[in-house]
């Protein structure tokens, strides 16, 4: 007893001289933390009264090695506008092109275009002047490379300015040789002797010490002297587009393109490499002591010499939160942010602080299960019309991958069900079906109205239930059969269609994966394998799986697919198929550009493209959560979602849009000019006839394909194994047939 | 009159007693009403409406669930769960606990040891139980040596048979603590008098231990079926939405009704199941309550 006493009242001592260690460490750290402030305010009155006193030597000395800037923390910055700046190209100029966009010493953004007139190349200057409230161009020639109109090819020039206050270009000459050129009054001088890579894609800059920079797709960057342009240096680094110089100063990408490297070209020395994490497309940009970068997750800032990047605002819905964005250029100046964007032949949006008369009064809540680069566009100009309304996109991906679409459903439901759902949805994915039945969607047809008129009549008769329209989408791609002159009875049905591969030994590109077998041809010849009865046909699924495998065998199928896309975000094939490694495709046309290179390739093959019946793939499909409340601000988003403003504008490769208008303009278009492929063969985008008669049959489409996500996974899942050999036919059928049936019962 | 007074002095104390009990349990009574009990009769009343719009629907949504065969399937195998593991887990777990009861020294490490299985996240036993049973998992390899393609454990029959080791080995820890608890509060005099009167072990066990360990049977029962409901985040870790249909519960069908907004189905049924357990409770404790006199 006297022993636990003792043992009892040590441990209590232990604990409070714990307790009390505790909170001496913690104030102590405090007064650290304090002190070191405090020395910082010191430190900063002695550097301004020392000043004079200090040699520059002596100030080196007083900079410990340990003093870390990059500890410094930046906010995250909140209530940030996107702002559209105003097009340089006006009904007068709209021939011109995008060249290149600089900030000049005043801090002033210069954006170059160039126009082609009959004696080659006229290149012109777009100096934006910017007031309280608007903003303009000042347009003038660019007199100075007036000398070189007849020596560009294909309008390939760069004007840019060095960091030594001189005005340099890059361009291509007719022999495809690249040259330098520099400002000397109203002419220029070459720099001769650079032996820089030709190349369209490159980023070329000029130090301040005249030395010229150069980094190509070859992720290599390379330093060459002005004089002579002999090469300095060169080290490997990441994409090109990153280059960003100051002074001497290079910034740009290390080779896994996640980190900033910094070289100092004067010392010819690393500097410490600023960690990210950054895992899209980088620019670089500098301001002041500070390296900003803006990527599709947001813009990120570190000091100069730091170690690390912090991001200081998030893409949320900016245009550059786009997957399929391009990003251009990025600058800083003050407390905006200026990104330039390949939509639009260069469009420039501003990212500063909202003003007073921006404050919003309204809000729209738009839900998607995914991120979607369509509804992140409209969001962006949507905002930009109606600047009193704020939108909330909200993405049913939230910070925890591993969550399950099934999840993702049931949490929206719970919110819907709550009265807290959102204003409109993105329905992909989502269980139209049962909303449409259960009353969660209300009817388009009020709140399209006129504009029905100028959608295509048979996109809106395919999603017409009872004289009402649930849903309606905003984009749609339409499956096609990249033929050879095969007899369309090869690919009539699935059983010729993989007889005609076996018999070949092979007819699609190589490096397909069991996956991407058993997605194309589900989505090109789906099995019927639910009865009336909502019973399981298991003889259906016994045949489509065994042809699926036997297409697996002829093609050879691999484990993990070697394409960076897949079947549905329209992979190309266009050079294979052209030169014949290839015989038959299966593609998915995603809008006019899509059709890119394909009408030539066929006809190079005396083959023909053909449509899947007519069927299309619906994306962005927008429906109204009949719950809302929300009405005027629904109406206003829905209609500016379907006007031509909006579906006009052409976001990667998202399909073809629903505005009659459009497609008729498209079908006009003339791309025959645009040259793609390698060595060995050209390939010419289509012409404006294979354009019309594409259209023709993107207008004849009226099938949605509407794949039961649940029931695609559950083959998806049970298949694979008997794709790859690893489980038996009547194993993988039963399993598919018994997971299936459970989901019919329960309806 | 002065037993009167203290009578009615008596009164009032027990109705200020009454008042200050009232007060203290009113927290958790405002949170019972309002988390529990008007969420109820919402469902109750859902259960009776249509599935689109207003009005009364009368008995529609139960025929429906009573029609489907979804449903019909989860409560078979529920029911199946129930009725084939419960007993097992109670009756191994009471024969642990009779058998740590002889083990005075070492009880409490072994206590410990059968706890763990609690402490062990769903995920990483199911993740575990992946490694060997999966597709592509140890036993399929080692029958691959052999020229033999194993099934897909977890999407054959076999995975009833996983799903109920998995629930006897977390929970037999528990159940037999709350057993050895019980056979811990049992009068040691009552074995000492049956040992003087000749009873051996088996004597004892059956006529002074087990009716000593109703009411905590009645307890581990209930308990035990609550965890049997649980068994479904395993589960749904193995087969997803749609398992093989030997593993499909009753949580599953709710879950997926929810998805697909089945609402009226959805109420119908949580009704239907709330009535079934309060009756298989009243039924239990009537059977395990020694009827007083």
């Amino acid at each position: 007893m006297f022993k636990k006493g003792h043992i009892l009242i040590s441990l209590c001592l232990l604990l409070m001289c714990c307790l009390l260690l505790g909170c001496t460490k913690t104030d102590s750290k405090k007064e650290e933390n304090s002190s070191d402030i405090q020395k910082e305010d010191v430190t900063d009155e002695k550097n301004i009264t020392d000043n004079q006193e200090l040699s520059d030597n002596e100030k080196d000395n007083t900079k410990q090695p340990d003093e870390d800037e990059s500890e410094v923390t930046f906010e995250l910055l909140e209530n940030y506008k996107e702002r559209n700046i105003p097009s340089v190209y006006t009904e007068d100029n709209n021939k011109e092109q995008y060249r290149n966009v600089i900030l000049n010493e005043n801090n002033e953004i210069e954006y170059y275009t160039y126009s082609e007139e009959s004696d080659g190349y006229s290149i012109w200057k777009y100096t934006l002047i910017e007031e309280e409230k608007s903003a303009s161009w000042k347009r003038e020639e660019v007199s100075w490379l007036n000398g070189l109109q007849g020596k560009i090819s294909g309008g390939r020039i760069v004007p840019f300015r060095g960091e030594d206050l001189n005005n340099y270009a890059v361009y291509i000459d007719n022999m495809e040789k690249a040259h330098v050129i520099k400002q000397r009054e109203d002419s220029f001088t070459e720099i001769l002797g650079l032996d820089i890579r030709q190349t369209d894609y490159r980023q070329v800059a000029v130090l301040k010490n005249g030395n010229i920079v150069s980094a190509d797709l070859g992720r290599e960057c390379f330093v060459y002297k002005q004089e002579d342009g002999s090469l300095l240096t060169s080290f490997r680094s990441g994409w090109y587009e990153s280059l960003c110089v100051e002074e001497n100063q290079i910034y740009i990408t290390d080779q896994t393109g996640s980190s900033v490297q910094h070289y100092d070209a004067e010392k010819q020395e690393f500097k410490t490499t600023i960690e990210a994490d950054f895992k899209t497309d980088v620019r670089i940009a500098i301001d002041k002591d500070d390296i900003y970068v803006c990527t599709k997750n947001g813009i990120y800032r570190a000091k100069q010499d730091g170690k690390e990047f912090q991001k200081v605002l998030d893409s949320g819905t900016y245009h550059f939160a786009k997957d399929s964005g391009v990003l251009l250029k990025f600058f800083v100046i003050g407390d905006a942010f200026y990104v330039v964007y390949g939509e639009d032949n260069g469009a420039i949006k501003k990212y500063s602080p909202a003003k007073e008369d921006d404050i919003t009064t309204k809000s729209l809540t738009i839900y998607s299960m995914k991120s979607n680069d369509v509804i992140l566009d409209m969001i962006s100009e949507f905002q930009n019309k109606y600047p009193d309304t704020e939108i909330i996109y909200e993405t049913g991906e939230g910070s925890e991958a591993s969550v399950t679409a099934a999840d993702r459903i049931r949490t929206l439901n719970a919110r819907i069900l709550a009265g807290d759902g959102p204003d409109i949805l993105v329905l992909d994915g989502l269980p139209t079906e049962s909303y449409i039945k259960k009353g969660i969607l209300a009817d388009l047809n009020p709140v399209l109205g006129d504009l029905k008129e100028e959608l295509l009549p048979s996109i809106l008769s395919a999603y017409t239930v009872e004289d009402k329209i649930y849903m309606l989408p905003s984009r749609f791609s339409i499956p096609m059969f990249l033929t050879s002159g095969q007899n369309p009875e090869v690919y009539a049905s699935l059983k010729s269609f993989v007889e005609y591969s076996e018999a070949e030994g092979g007819v699609l590109p190589e490096g397909y994966s069991y996956f991407d077998f058993l997605q194309i041809l589900y989505y090109n010849y789906p099995p019927e394998i639910i009865e009336k009865d909502k019973t399981v046909n298991k003889e259906k699924l016994k045949e489509f799986l065994s042809l699926t495998k036997r297409l697996c065998e002829s093609e050879q199928a691999v484990e993990k697919t070697n394409w960076f896309v897949t079947y549905l975000e329209g992979r190309g094939m266009d050079i294979p198929f052209a030169k014949g490694d290839v015989d038959f495709g299966f593609i998915n046309i995603k809008g006019g550009y899509g059709l890119a290179t394909y009408p030539h390739a066929v006809e190079l093959r005396n083959g023909e493209l053909v449509a899947n019946k007519d069927i299309f793939f619906p994306e962005t499909l927008l429906g109204i959560n009949a719950l809302s409340k929300n009405e005027e601000q629904i109406s206003a988003f829905i209609q500016f979602a379907f006007s031509y403003e909006i579906q006009e504008r052409y976001i990667g490769s998202s399909g073809y849009q629903i505005y009659t208008k459009v497609l008729d303009e498209f079908a006009n278009e003339d791309l025959s000019y645009l040259l793609s492929g390698d060595s060995t063969t050209v390939l010419r985008s289509a012409n404006q006839k294979e354009n019309e008669q594409m259209i023709e049959i993107v207008k004849k489409a009226y099938t949605p394909f509407m794949v039961d996500e649940s029931i695609w996974q559950i083959i998806e899942e049970e298949s694979i194994g008997y794709l790859k050999g690893n489980r038996e036919l009547t194993e993988s059928v039963d399993a598919i047939a018994s997971r299936i049936q459970l989901y019919l019962y329960e309806q | 009159m002065e037993r009167k007074t203290q009578k009615v002095k008596s009164l009032q104390k027990q109705k200020r007693k009454f008042r200050k009990e009232l007060l203290f349990l009113l927290p958790s009574v405002i949170g019972v009403i309002i988390f529990y009990f008007i969420p109820f009769c919402d469902v109750l009343l859902r259960s009776f409406r249509p599935e689109f719009g207003g009005g009364f629907a009368g008995f529609d949504n139960y025929k429906a669930v009573l029609e489907n065969k979804a449903f019909k399937i989860a409560v078979k195998n529920t029911l199946k769960f129930v009725v084939i593991y419960i007993p097992i887990l109670l009756i191994f777990s009471l024969f642990l606990a009779v058998l740590l009861d002889y083990l005075r020294e070492k009880q409490k490490i072994y206590k410990k040891i059968f706890l763990l299985p609690m402490a062990i996240p769903v995920a990483s036993l199911v993740l575990i139980w992946k490694v060997f049973f999966g597709e592509f998992g140890l036993i399929n390899r080692i029958l691959s040596c052999f020229h033999v393609i194993g099934p897909d454990y977890f999407h054959t029959s076999f995975a009833f048979l996983v799903l109920g080791i998995t629930y006897l080995w977390r929970n037999f820890g528990y159940d037999m603590l709350l057993w050895k608890t019980g056979i811990d509060a049992v009068d040691a005099d009552l074995y000492e008098a049956a040992a003087l009167d000749g009873a051996g072990f088996v004597k004892r066990f059956w006529y002074i231990t087990l009716p000593q360990l109703k009411e905590m049977g009645f307890v581990i029962i209930i308990i035990s079926v609550i965890n049997s409901f649980k068994v479904f985040r395993e589960a749904y870790l193995i087969g997803g939405d749609y398992p093989n249909q030997s593993i499909y519960m009753l949580q599953h069908l709710f879950n997926n009704w929810f998805v697909q907004l089945e609402l009226g189905k959805l109420t119908a049924a949580a009704i239907m199941l709330a009535c079934v357990i309060i009756f298989f409770v009243a039924c239990i404790e009537r059977i395990l309550t020694p009827k007083e006199g």
